[in-house]
């Protein structure tokens, strides 16, 4: 029996890491939000790996919390051990990666959202959406509850009609042995929304006291604490204790694993036509990384605790949808896991996901007002990319309410633009993942500067609150001081401080005076020859430190790439009116004109990033948008 | 897909190429007052440096040994000007190498080829032509950009896209290594150190430079085009190197198969340089001698740019003549020999596609139509404006963009920057070279990482 269960600014369906900061970020712009889970246990659960961050992913996190979201809080509040990666390679493609305490990130994310204003949680299963006039109206949960509002985010990951695979055996089902969502695909489906069919994996867990961890390798923790939050954050388990990080264990696959898997192949359902969804290239099962590298005679493993003094571990790299019995096999030939006990088997999941083409660079459904769509649901993969679409989708759900103008981030501002742009533009063919290589900006985009290139953007939308702001605000004030003083000062030969500075890394000696600014593009000066030369920065945070360095070091490279974006600007600054008419474009070639019917693009930047458009597409709709400009576009012709 | 900057300063060949004396090069953006700065030197400097809108200056292109043409210039200044930008128009009148050279260091000082149609893109976009020409323009850009599209690397020799596929795939590998050790650091991917780095960098580099050094229009204008005299025995070839020369090189005797050798000589006819390979005749033979010879006949026809084949105007066509216009009728001239004794020529026109110049080598008789025929031939084939010589200016100076950036990642290796700078300047160089091979930079950096990398923690 239908009943109408209340009525709401904005409605998010899903508590992933999508749903989670899409929830949130309505909430705090001051819209009553209800967010809907299937399950209140699984809330921000993370069913894969127990960590946040890496390379893209760890930049996503830190302009999640620029702009005032919560994975970064939550991460570095329930950490298990941080690591900066890629810290040899350059300061645009340091990445921080924290393994964070699963249940603990659940607990924590739950204690934020059920004590956060204008935030209502509860649990449904929706089952479809309420439209009028291809407007959302609300959406309709098993059992009859009717909850309205005219902004809907969806955020439901891989549970439409998931279907999990293990060996031969095939079932309905979502992550981690939860329930599937079987009638919301149709539903949607019935509005005209186009799905695809995606497959990923996970591997098998183990039992901590069945390991010899002698056989592997430790991975510690780094001896700073890093933290992804701008805001000053403290793991709840080792404090600032670096020492008392948790380690993560490195091994390695044997020949013998590689043969039990090769004489298991014929069941294996990625080879025997079990599996039709399409899965993703940069994260393959161990059966295909051994059938398509099978001249390797190893595969690393990683062992990851999934919690503090847990007694459960994930085994990366080993990602299988082997039978059972096949799995512990495959496990026990690996050295140190000659008595492995198996908890949880490693599984194939099949779901169904929106093809983001569909979507407004708002992550909005175009053609159907309302409907917003964010995460594994949009065909991502990642807890990162997932709680970045969300915060977008939640921001521009609460605008609409609001009455505002749409957020959008350009490719230019972040990471979080390149993924939008990414989804929206071009389209995927496999599970997405955000890549520093897909950035044309990398330079700019930095995980270092995060904060100053978004926070001012969350504050104007009302989401970076007082103490965030403050923060900001005396480190740009720092960073200028710093910068200015590190311009203006010269260095004389006759000091002996900056003499002995240099011989410790073998930098020529000072003959003449020389500007600092000069002196830090030597390769080898690092900021600790730099900060020894002047004590009265002792105070300063050594994070502004680095930043004004880094801005000194490579500013050639860091102005070029700043021209590049004031080109790229002026395509993106060009709008073409919504419901163009391409039809009466004359001059566009023939694919070009599908592709920008099918896709739509806002501007002639987005445009020209569409696959099959050309740039004489481009020239033919910067003509055609001139002359309708002027008043004479409204011929038909050819 | 490269984007066009919609300010930046263009540049092309307003004047159609062929026989014309004068050819016209414009200069179109804001930057163009700096390029010519840095590439005219005007004889009256005072007269330049008023910056008088509206002027025509007279100078040198180039400066100090770079000097290439003496040229007029007509500064307009924005928005008084066709496009509505400052635009420059430089008048030279050293014929077509000069004009595309020109065109080339107007490129090395940061304009950037126009795109088909482009001025009047701009001239219509900054108001300076009205709405009724808009359809016209439009008409000019798809019209223009179907025929460039037929000049796509497949227009290019076998061997030449070859290599630059191979040069694009180098590249493309070394931004693999790179980038793959960056998105995946804790994958057990294969990574390269500082020094196969440098070395594959170099690699890289001296194939780009060769390319460069072998690409047709740089050929052309440092070598030469190569062109093959060939003919049946004693029909007058070695005669008409001989006067070509205007001295005695080749051994001419009147027996059959005496010029055994290929015989390599310059020759300017017409403002275009040939380097001429006088070969033995084409004709079967047994004599092993001459065999190698004949051989070596029609592998110099493969390679050669232009063919002038003399013919016996006393005798009609044979196997091998018709062959040759067969194989290399666009790029065969016919030379109607010895037209003094037989004023009724036996090669009737009909069996010659192309051009058939009479001739006398003895008289000295159609060596104007000769040179007229070549420059026509030459410019149309290589230099027609908006077409081949333009796609030949734009994959060059892709080439040259690639040589650069790869040089600038070469400084950075040197200078110890850390991977996401050498990054840049090395996806730049592949950015470059994909212009010419039209591949979409970030899909074949995927494809590459992904089979070639072990990916997958």
């Amino acid at each position: 029996m239908e009943y109408l269960a209340g009525k709401y600014g904005v409605i998010v369906v899903g508590a992933g890491h999508a749903g989670c900061e899409a929830a949130l970020a309505a909430a705090r712009m001051g819209c009553e939000t209800l967010l809907l889970t299937l399950n209140l246990d699984t809330v921000a659960h993370m069913p894969c790996n127990p960590s946040v961050g890496g390379p893209a992913k760890g930049h996503l996190v830190r302009e999640i919390d620029a702009l005032g979201g919560q994975m970064g809080i939550t991460a570095d509040e329930t950490s298990l051990q941080a690591r900066m990666l890629n810290t040899g390679k350059g300061p645009a493609v340091h990445a921080l990666r924290i393994q964070s305490d699963k249940r603990a990130y659940h607990q924590n994310m739950l204690h934020v959202l059920l004590n956060q204003a204008n935030l209502t949680v509860a649990q449904g299963c929706v089952e479809s959406l309420c439209v009028e006039n291809s407007r959302v109206k609300g959406v309709l949960a098993r059992g009859g509850a009717r909850f309205e509002s005219e902004s809907v985010v969806l955020t439901s990951g891989t549970y439409l009609t998931g279907r999990i695979i293990i060996g031969s055996s095939a079932f309905a089902g979502g992550p981690n042995g939860q329930m599937p969502v079987p009638l919301l695909s149709e539903s949607l489906r019935a509005l005209g929304i186009e799905l695809g069919r995606f497959k990923t994996g996970t591997p098998p867990r183990i039992q901590k006291n069945s390991v010899d961890f002698s056989k592997f390798i430790i991975q510690p923790g780094d001896d700073r604490a890093w933290h992804f939050s701008f805001l000053p954050t403290k793991s709840m388990f080792w404090l600032d204790d670096t020492s008392k990080q948790e380690p993560c264990w490195l091994g390695y696959t044997t020949s013998e694993t590689h043969e039990i898997i090769r004489a298991n192949l014929f069941r294996a359902p990625l080879f025997t036509g079990e599996i039709v969804g399409i899965g993703p290239r940069y994260c393959p099962s161990i059966e295909d990384k051994v059938v398509r590298f099978a001249q390797r005679e190893a595969h690393q493993i990683f062992l990851e605790p999934e919690g503090w003094q847990s007694e459960e571990y994930y085994v990366a790299g080993l990602s299988t949808s082997m039978p059972e019995e096949v799995q512990i096999e495959i496990l026990r030939s690996i050295s140190g896991l000659e008595k492995v006990n198996m908890l949880r088997p490693g599984y194939a999941i099949e779901y169904d996901y929106v093809k983001p083409h569909q979507l407004s660079l708002c992550l909005e459904m175009r053609g159907l007002n309302g409907l917003f769509t964010a995460g594994q649901l949009n065909g991502t993969s990642g807890y990162e990319e997932a709680a970045a679409q969300g915060l977008i989708a939640g921001i521009n759900a609460a605008l609409r309410v609001l009455d505002r103008e749409p957020f959008v981030l350009r490719r230019s501002d972040g990471y979080l633009g390149v993924l939008v742009d990414d989804l929206v533009t071009k389209g995927i063919e496999e599970p997405y993942r955000l890549l520093t290589s897909r950035a044309e900006h990398r330079l700019l985009l930095r995980q270092d500067n995060a904060d100053l290139r978004l926070t001012a953007r969350g504050r104007a939308i009302g989401l970076v609150d007082e103490p965030r702001w403050i923060r900001y605000e005396k480190k740009t004030r720092d960073l200028e001081g710093v910068r200015r003083l590190w311009k203006e000062t010269s260095l004389s030969p006759l000091r002996e401080d900056v003499q002995l500075a240099l011989s410790r890394v073998a930098s020529h000696p000072l003959r003449s005076g020389i500007k600092v600014e000069e002196l830090m593009k030597r390769p080898e000066i690092s900021l600790r020859e730099i900060a020894v030369l002047f004590p009265e920065l002792e105070q300063v945070d050594s994070e502004v430190l680095e930043e004004a360095l880094i801005d000194i070091k490579y500013e050639g490279y860091i102005e070029k790439q700043k021209i590049e974006v004031e080109r790229f600007a002026k395509l993106e600054d060009r709008a073409i009116p919504a419901q163009l008419d391409y039809d009466r474009v004359r001059g566009l070639s023939t694919e070009g004109r599908q592709r920008l019917k099918e896709r739509e693009p806002v501007n002639l930047g987005q445009a020209s990033r569409i696959t099959g458009v050309t740039p004489a597409d481009i020239s033919v709709l910067m003509v055609f948008l001139e002359q309708r400009h002027r008043g004479g576009g409204g011929r038909v012709s050819g | 897909m490269k984007l066009t900057g919609l300010d930046d300063t263009i540049v092309a060949l307003a004047t159609a190429l062929g026989e014309a004396g004068i050819h016209i090069i414009r200069l179109s953006g804001p930057q163009s007052k700096e390029i010519l700065d840095r590439c005219f030197e005007p004889y009256n400097s005072l007269r330049w440096l008023n910056n008088e809108s509206h002027t025509l200056h007279l100078g040198w292109f180039g400066l100090g040994d770079q000097r290439l043409d003496q040229v007029l210039v007509g500064r307009m200044h924005a928005p008084h000007s066709y496009t509505g930008e400052d635009v420059f128009e430089i008048n030279c009148h050293g014929g077509a190498w000069v004009a595309q050279s020109i065109i080339e260091s107007c490129l090395r000082e940061g304009a950037r080829l126009a795109e088909p149609g482009e001025f009047t893109k701009r001239a219509f976009l900054n108001g300076k032509l009205d709405l009724v020409q808009a359809e016209a323009v439009i008409d000019l850009i798809s019209a223009r950009t179907r025929a460039a599209a037929h000049q796509a690397l497949t227009q290019l020799s076998g061997r030449l896209s070859e290599e630059i596929l191979a040069l694009r795939d180098d590249i493309l590998e070394i931004l693999a290594f790179i980038e793959a050790s960056i998105d995946f650091p804790e994958d057990d991917v294969e990574s390269l150190d500082w020094t196969a780095l440098k070395g594959r960098l170099e690699d890289a580099l001296r194939l780009a430079g060769e390319l460069l050094l072998g690409s047709k229009s740089g050929r052309i204008v440092r070598e030469g085009l190569t062109t093959v005299i060939v003919g049946r025995p004693n029909v007058g070839k070695s005669s008409l190197l001989n006067a070509l020369l205007q001295e005695e090189r080749a051994l001419v005797t009147d027996v059959p198969g005496t010029t055994r050798d290929e015989i390599r000589e310059f020759v300017s006819l017409g403002g275009i340089l040939l380097q001429l390979i006088d070969t033995a005749g084409i004709r079967e033979s047994a004599d092993p001698v001459e065999q190698m010879g004949i051989r070596r006949s029609w592998e110099a026809l493969e390679r050669a740019d232009l063919i002038l084949l003399m013919v016996d105007a006393g005798m009609p066509l044979n196997f091998d003549e018709r062959e040759v216009l067969r194989l290399y009728g666009e790029r065969v001239l016919v030379l109607l020999n010895k037209i003094d004794l037989h004023p009724q020529s036996a090669v009737r026109s009909t069996e010659v596609p192309g051009v058939c110049i009479p001739f006398s080598v003895v008289r000295h008789e159609g060596f104007d139509a000769l040179e007229a025929e070549l420059r026509r031939l030459v410019f149309n084939e290589h230099l027609d404006s908006a077409r081949p010589l333009l796609s030949n200016v734009r994959q060059i100076a892709a080439l040259e963009g690639s040589a650069v950036s790869l040089k600038n990642a070469l400084s950075a290796l040197e200078a110890r920057y850390p991977w996401d700078i050498l990054s840049i300047d090395v996806r730049r160089a592949l950015q470059e070279v994909s212009e010419i091979t039209g591949h979409n930079v970030q899909e074949s950096l995927l494809e590459v990482i992904f089979s070639r990398f072990c990916i997958g923690k």
